[in-house]
């Protein structure tokens, strides 16, 4: 059985990646099964999904913990969130950057093994548009087989009818520019890692909960108003972050009052600041500045 | 005793709920409830009860009301039966989980179809799962006093949750017998003014119901059984206070005759007087038939039943609902499994009988003795005692 | 006592600094939903009390254990927020009544998306408005059930698609026209009624200024854009719904004690197919279907011109 994760981005297409590739495996005649992980998280947040493949029948209903493979749509969230979270040592990470991000690989070329494809450009020149979940599955059928770029044809016609063949030419594109990086020389038994105990399922549930029940709020009320400002939403972005021409802004205010998330705020000097840590990404502010002082632009993410 | 008056069940209860000072009434009318919720609208309309009598347009608004008076602080209370109880399913249980302590009369009625106004339990059994408190009156004198006592195990800090007085619709609802009212100030020493654990309130903001995932739910469930399991210890308190005060003294479960009783019958709500005197006459006829009766219904009261039962070669219960397709109803399936591993197991048998008004009388109590004192056999776990065969 | 709520008129200079609403939420990118609630609350201020319908807003501003919330606030279910609400103004005035509140005068805020207030929600509303509780509405309509993935409502207007009415052979899109909740709401006779969009954001805040400041019901209809279920890109947002009143699609207005007051309508409107055309969800319209969208544009306008020019 092979254990797959997807990363991508709210809207993103990453349950839809897992989705089709599962039907592909099961005309196969495989057993698959591609669950997406629901929170309450929208549209731009980090999300995952998950899919198994095996030539049994699979009896697991379960959230895949270690992954054998863990596929990375979007290439902003690299630095974002531990994409190598579990993955088994020798594990594939299939990865979409363009060449010039490819650095971001170092940490991960002696652990696991890696397929790298820019699937956002591939997306583009096929279909568009920078939606790379049907690229990437063209990135991880070269890395991983699973099925074939054949098998894939039917699920994709009945996914996507009359934009079908765009992004079956996004498959096709990205399986042949996919590269494999030298798979690292299998860990000698000394260097294997140490495994882990597994902990009590007592402990587990511990580490897990939040709260244990006698010290939750009665009725689990919330006491701690505006708490959410601890989570920060600046990576949710994508897309670019609004950057402000000094020059042309005038203070007006436009870009705070239309700002969904608060991330445009007067400073206590009537200027206005940018808030990295809660900009969605949205682009409003810049649309809607009535002098032009805002773009939208892409950001390094070593920032 | 002057303040023994005849006087119509609902009424008194209403009279009960005016004495506790209750600051919101939320209701919707429905047979056989109306008596209840119409006397409040009165005492308030004559400026007797200072609250806020909120005519709402259904009973799933009354209840929703309720909850939102007990969130901002208010004591409140709503009434209803049958369908209306129905229509409020989806709230009840957001009642018991944000932990709101409202008190709520049902005046117990068979629900549709087809459509039938009179008494049975097939109304509160499918809320049983709802997480409140759940009481059942067996006269006008305890469920008047039941309302009282509800608001005050309701608020208690150790529970906070809501309560439900159960009380059959017509056969006590409806009747007109001896009761013994309280003083307003005596009520006001018993029941202390309410004192909010959390409100809604712009000097103090929280968030009320919020969403809660997968990494906390386990754990407001935990919270919450154990304030409902907790709330059987402080009834018994206030019950004890209660006695001190009135006179009068209440038990989860109470016994009758069941000393050396063979058959011990097990009711709850009003049909309990007529069973107390149907044991009376069959022991006259040398029988030894005893009675215990299920007062408090959630929590179950567990221990007590089984101390209660323990010597009885034969169980017999009355469940006044019928649970399709299952192993009996609701009463028998909890004695059963309360029985299931002790040592030595009577035997449970159960009928079925009393659904949508069906007269229960003194009858049809010596008929269940005698079927179980027989040994007839049960084809599934229970027999439907009054149902017509060809 | 002190009014719960501020009379000043906002504007730009005069905008309040208060913020109900904490960062940090989980709206998605560019959602016109909270930020429409966003400008509602900036305007009401800290002494209120709102209750909130299950919706898009609740999910989240309240994932346990953290809240966006920095006034009290209260959710129930889906279709009983007035309800729930009408139990908060009877409690308020009876603890008032008995000298039991402590702090100062509060306003109830009750809210709703178009599903929690036109269709599940309509008659705790209905029943809410008629008793005449002292509260204002906002309703917050971005023309679908959002929170459960973009399915149709009352309020999806005729050739949407949603989830649930998509574009088949057969019917493509919406067969049906928008519910006129507002109208609906109107009947009731209650003191104040406005219709308001984030694209006017200062108009939008003094109507529920407005509105809060009358003794009894007020009703805020917010048309809130929703990127993820408009298929607009995020970014145009605010320009969409600018276009839903320059087109006269969404026309501004209030009903104030039964008088229609119409928002200045402006000379020359567009044509509702630059609104229309701005959004994936009508995409599929032919000309015949903007022509017949332009109609009905048209008609419900003069309508509402002539309820206007009545005394
Ligand atoms: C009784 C009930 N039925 C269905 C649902 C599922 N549900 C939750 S929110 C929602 C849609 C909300 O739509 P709307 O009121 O328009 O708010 P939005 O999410 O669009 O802001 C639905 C159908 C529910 N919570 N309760
Ligand atoms: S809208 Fe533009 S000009 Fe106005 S404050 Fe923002 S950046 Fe400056
Ligand atoms: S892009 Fe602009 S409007 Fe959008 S979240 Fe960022 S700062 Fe706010
Ligand atoms: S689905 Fe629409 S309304 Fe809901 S959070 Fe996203 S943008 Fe806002
Ligand atoms: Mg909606």
């Amino acid at each position: 059985m092979m254990e797959i994760r997807f990363h991508g981005r709210g809207g993103q297409g990453a349950v839809t990646a897992a989705e089709l590739m599962a039907q592909a495996a099961i005309l196969d005649g495989k057993y698959a099964q591609a669950f997406p992980n629901f929170g309450p998280e929208r549209r731009g947040a980090p999300v995952t999904a998950f899919l198994r493949v095996s030539d049994q029948p699979i009896y697991l209903r379960e959230k895949i913990e270690s992954p054998d493979t863990v596929v990375v749509l979007d290439p902003t969230l690299i630095d974002l969130v531990n994409v190598a979270d579990g993955l088994k040592p020798g594990g594939m990470l299939v990865m979409n950057l363009a060449a010039s991000g490819r650095g971001a690989l170092a940490k991960y070329g002696d652990q696991f093994q890696v397929a790298v494809v820019d699937a956002s450009r591939i997306a583009v020149e096929t279909i568009g548009i920078p939606v790379t979940n049907t690229a990437i599955l063209g990135s991880l059928i070269k890395a991983c087989g699973i099925t074939s770029l054949k098998t894939m044809e039917g699920p994709m016609e009945r996914r996507f009818g009359r934009l079908a063949a765009k992004n079956l030419l996004a498959l096709q594109r990205a399986f042949e520019e996919t590269e494999v990086l030298a798979a690292p020389a299998a860990p000698s038994p000394a260097d294997a890692p140490v495994v882990q105990e597994p902990c009590t399922y007592a402990e587990l549930l511990q580490r897990e909960a939040l709260l244990v029940w006698d010290q939750l709020q009665i009725g689990c009320d919330i006491d701690r108003p505006g708490s959410t400002a601890a989570f920060h939403t600046g990576n949710w972005r994508s897309a670019g972050r609004p950057f402000i021409d000094r020059d042309k802004c005038i203070s007006c205010g436009f870009c705070h009052v239309y700002c969904p998330d608060l991330a445009m705020n007067f400073t206590d000097d009537g200027a206005i600041e940018w808030d990295h840590r809660y900009c969605k990404g949205c682009g409003i502010c810049a649309e809607e500045c009535p002098k032009g002082a805002i773009s939208m632009r892409e950001e390094s993410h070593e920032q | 005793m002057s303040n023994r008056v005849g006087i119509e069940v609902s009424i008194a209860v209403a009279e009960a709920v005016g004495l506790c000072d209750v600051d919101v009434v939320a209701a919707y009318p429905i047979t056989p409830q109306t008596h209840i919720v119409e006397h409040l609208a009165d005492l308030v309309a004559e400026g007797k009860l200072n609250a806020e009598y909120i005519a709402v347009e259904s009973e799933h608004s009354a209840i929703s009301a309720v909850m939102g008076a007990s969130a901002t602080g208010g004591r409140a209370f709503t009434a209803t039966a049958s369908q209306g109880l129905a229509l409020m399913h989806e709230i009840l249980f957001a009642v018991s989980s944000l932990r709101l302590p409202v008190v709520m009369a049902v005046a117990n009625r068979a629900v549709s179809a087809p459509i039938n106004i009179w008494a049975d339990l097939s109304d509160v059994m499918p809320q049983r799962d709802t997480g409140w408190v759940q009481l059942f009156a067996e006269n006008g004198q305890e469920a008047y006093d039941l309302m009282v006592q509800a608001f005050r195990l309701a608020e208690d800090h150790r529970v906070l949750l809501p309560v439900m007085v159960n009380l059959d619709g017509f056969t006590l609802s409806h009747m007109i017998e001896p009761i013994t009212m309280m003083e307003r100030n005596e009520v006001r020493r018993f029941l202390p003014p309410i004192e909010p654990a959390r409100l809604l309130d712009p000097d103090h903001p929280r968030s009320i119901g919020p969403f809660g995932a997968q990494d906390v739910y386990t754990e407001a469930k935990m919270q919450q059984e154990m304030a409902l399991l907790r709330s059987q210890e402080v009834m018994e308190e206030i019950w004890q206070d209660f006695e001190a005060q009135f006179g009068r003294r209440y038990h989860a479960v109470e016994s009758y005759r069941t000393g050396d009783a063979e058959v011990v019958l097990v009711t709850m709500g009003a049909v309990s007087e007529t069973a107390r005197a149907a044991v009376d006459e069959m022991r006259a006829q040398g029988i030894a038939v005893g009675l215990v009766r299920i007062r408090m219904w959630r929590p179950l009261p567990q221990e007590e039943l089984r101390q209660a039962l323990e010597g009885a070669k034969v169980v017999a219960v009355l469940d006044r609902m019928l649970t399709p397709g299952g192993t009996g109803g609701p009463v028998g399936e909890a004695l059963r499994s309360i029985f299931y591993d002790a040592p030595v197991r009577p035997r449970i048998y159960e009928v079925v009988a009393g659904l949508g008004g069906r007269e229960i009388n003194r009858r049809t109590f010596k008929e269940i003795v005698r079927q179980a004192l027989a040994g007839q056999e049960q084809v599934r776990q229970f027999t439907f005692l009054d149902v017509r065969c060809a | 006592m002190e009014a719960a709520i501020d009379t000043q008129k906002i504007s730009m200079k005069n905008l309040p600094a208060f913020e109900a609403l904490a960062s940090g939420h989980r709206a998605c990118q560019g959602c016109g939903e909270v930020l429409a609630m966003r400008l509602a609350m900036k305007a009401l201020g800290e002494r209120i009390i709102v209750v909130s319908a299950t919706g898009c807003m609740e999910v989240i501003t309240t994932p346990y254990p953290q809240t966006s919330w920095l006034v009290p606030w209260m959710h129930v279910a889906f279709e009983n927020a007035s309800a729930v609400g009408s139990g908060v103004a009877g409690a308020l005035l009876a603890l008032a009544r008995k000298g039991r509140l402590a702090g100062g005068d509060t306003k109830i805020v009750i809210m709703g998306g178009d599903g929690g207030t036109s269709d599940i929600g309509m008659q705790s509303l209905s029943g809410a408005l008629e008793r005449g509780h002292d509260f204002v509405y906002l309703c917050f309509d971005n023309e679908a059930y959002m929170n459960t993935g973009i399915q149709r409502s009352s309020a999806t207007p005729r050739c949407a698609w949603t989830t649930t009415c998509p574009l088949g052979e057969e019917h493509p899109g919406k067969q049906e026209a928008k519910k006129d909740l507002v109208g609906i709401v109107e009947k009731h006779h209650i003191p104040y009624l406005a219709t308001a969009t984030p694209a006017y954001p200062f108009d939008l805040m003094n109507k529920v200024r407005r509105g809060a400041q009358v003794k009894g019901p007020a009703f805020i209809h917010v048309l809130a854009p929703c990127p993820t279920g408009w298929r607009i890109p995020t970014q145009e947002v605010i320009k969409v719904a600018r276009l839903a009143v320059q087109t006269r699609d969404y026309p501004l207005y209030e009903v104030v004690n039964g008088k229609y007051i119409l928002g200045k309508p402006g000379k020359n409107p567009k044509p509702v197919a630059e609104y229309l055309k701005a959004q994936g969800r009508f995409k599929h319209l032919s000309e015949n279907d903007l022509a017949a969208m332009q109609q009905e544009v048209d008609e419900r306008f003069a309508q509402l011109q002539w309820l206007a020019s009545r005394p």
